[in-house]
């Protein structure tokens, strides 16, 4: 125990090199995707490691005209949007009765349905739910990607909202229910306000999840015309990697949104994601 | 979390059928929702995979075992359960226990914690697609790890890292660690915040050093759950790993770089084998299964 101080003092300096290059790690690649962005295809690969010498910024605009990259964030958009106001509507009823009755039988077997859903990587059901799509003819509809995320989204969804459902007061709902109001209006005039918190949190941590999608939506929207912007980015690639200015544009630009509500919301998102695997 | 006092008292019979109705009719939507998108199309894949089915325009029809034997009499099978097995478990190893370290580290608030912390998100934000084409650029021959490596003089390392078949796995394997290490430690750090300062004190007291106070004293504490995280990307390299396979290699050259979970989506989507493709999904899913349940065995609380 006599070395302690030396060898703790060398353990401590490589312990530290050790996370600096785990967070040179993460950064490089962005900022030499982002520099990719602003530079020619010659420049780039000429010069892996060099400054941009002058800034262009046409391969954003090309990836909106040429590529066509606003079509599909529109999709985008019209899928995660959906998906969660679906996910909201039908988790936020499910979990007040989870929460409110949880003792009785049948909203334990409820609450167990959903927790035994963490478990199912949605990939294991890719196939399936392209033959869904197919049966009820509705390959290549955006609308049917906004139907089945949610069902991915919801047991997380349902589970983290008991629990915060769960620490409002019984006493609310006594009370209002003895002036005679119904369910249905204590949850939407008394509790949804009062979980605003956690709600905010599943909401992010979904948005994320259903903006970030790329396999479901490559299979069940890839051969039509109307494709969400993770499915178009890859396209930008062509046939070999001619341009990889625009490819990491296209990249940025796809990026931005969940980048961008990451900066701004921060806590809330760390909080959103470890909060979607904490539950043990 | 806190059940509130005087909410335990015991419903009438009609109160307690008014609560069971209430339960079933708030949560129905949701559960219906659920089955149907989740639970049947599982229940699907067990059905598809006695089927013959081999693209849109042909209706499934039922063959039997006959998946289940071309897969037996696959080629690509032996090579694709090789990488599965390498990826699964360097991957396990490498962001389990790098990931606790890691975790463990931003847990003891140093200068560079919130650093960590604020960054080890960052790739779990980023979604497949994006993040495979940002490696595609860091990976090609003329790209940035090269340069990387010619500039500090280890040419000789610079190679064609997506193209050449000694490569691609170890390619798959370093993008999926890229993308849930610093999840898992911003996890297990959050575990850690928990556990009170105390027990690490009275460690320290004892003349612990800090290796001895990580691995003899806290991770005890909390081995289930890293099992549990463990398990979260286990279940990820297994199956959702298929992704990074698509958008970077192919599962190429060859068969270097093709995993079961790929071969599925290979012989689903490219060759229109989708009845077979389901004798493979059932293959991963009883592989995950037995995965889990050894990762649970293992990760067993001791204390």
């Amino acid at each position: 125990m006599r070395h302690r101080p030396l060898s703790e003092a060398a353990g401590r300096a490589i312990a530290h090199t050790a996370v600096l290059a785990y967070a040179a790690a993460v950064i490089v690649p962005f900022i030499f995707l982002f520099l990719s962005s602003v530079r020619s295809n010659q420049e780039i690969f000429s010069q892996p490691l060099g400054i941009p010498t002058e800034w262009r910024f046409e391969n954003y605009s090309r990836a909106f005209g040429e590529a066509n990259l606003g079509d599909s964030l529109l999709v985008s958009a019209f899928v995660t949007v959906l998906s969660v106001a679906i996910t909201l509507a039908l988790a936020l009823p499910a979990a007040y009765a989870i929460a409110r009755v949880g003792e009785g039988r049948i909203a334990g077997a409820v609450e167990a349905v959903f927790a035994s859903g963490l478990l199912i990587p949605s990939f294991a059901v890719l196939v399936p739910t392209f033959f869904l799509a197919v049966q009820l003819k509705m390959l290549n509809q955006p609308l049917f990607v906004a139907l089945f995320y949610p069902a991915t989204g919801l047991p997380i969804t349902v589970l983290l909202l008991v629990q915060f459902m769960r620490g409002i007061p019984r006493a609310v709902d006594e009370a209002a229910m003895i002036d005679g109001a119904t369910r249905a209006t204590i949850l939407w005039r008394l509790i949804i306000p009062m979980s605003i918190p956690g709600i905010v949190t599943v909401t992010i941590f979904n948005v994320i999840n259903f903006w970030n999608e790329y396999i479901f939506a490559l299979v069940l929207l890839g051969g039509g015309s109307q494709i969400t912007a993770q499915v178009a980015l890859p396209r930008l690639q062509g046939e070999r990697l001619v341009d990889y200015g625009l490819v990491a544009a296209g990249a940025v630009i796809v990026m931005l949104p969940v980048l961008l509500c990451y900066a701004v919301l921060q806590k809330q998102t760390q909080q959103a994601l470890t909060a979607g695997a904490v539950k043990e | 979390m806190s059940s509130q006092p005087g909410s335990t008292k015991t419903p009438g019979r009609v109160g307690r059928r008014r609560n069971g109705l209430f339960t079933v009719l708030f949560a129905a939507p949701a559960l219906a929702w659920f089955s149907l998108f989740l639970l049947v199309p599982l229940l699907g894949v067990f059905w598809l995979s006695t089927q013959d089915w081999s693209g849109l325009l042909a209706s499934p029809s039922f063959n039997g075992l006959d998946n289940y034997r071309t897969l037996l009499d696959d080629p690509s099978l032996a090579s694709a359960l090789r990488n599965t097995a390498v990826q699964v478990v360097v991957e396990l190893v490498i962001v389990t226990a790098g990931g606790y370290m890691l975790g463990y580290y931003i847990a003891l608030r140093g200068r560079l914690s919130g650093l960590v912390l604020t960054l080890g998100l960052v790739p779990i934000l980023t979604s497949a697609s994006a993040r495979a084409l940002m490696f595609v650029g860091v990976l090609q021959p003329q790209g940035l790890l090269n340069g990387l490596l010619r500039a500090v003089g280890l040419d000789a390392l610079a190679q064609p890292w997506l193209g050449s078949p000694s490569t691609t796995l170890g390619v798959i394997i370093a993008v999926d660690i890229w993308g849930a290490l610093g999840f898992t430690a911003v996890m297990v750090s959050a575990r850690l915040a928990n556990l009170s300062g105390e027990v690490r004190e009275a460690a320290r007291l004892d003349g612990a050093s800090e290796w001895t106070i990580m691995w003899r004293v806290a991770l005890p504490i909390i081995t289930p759950f890293v099992g549990a995280l463990a398990i979260l990307h286990f279940m990820w390299a297994l199956m959702a790993s298929a992704q990074n396979v698509l958008l970077l290699t192919n599962g190429g050259p060859g068969t270097s770089s093709m995993n079961l979970a790929y071969m599925m989506y290979e012989a689903a989507f490219i060759t229109n084998q989708l009845g077979y493709s389901q004798a493979i999904g059932v293959l991963l899913i009883v592989l995950g299964i037995a995965g889990m349940a050894i990762i649970r065995a293992l990760s067993k609380d001791r204390t």
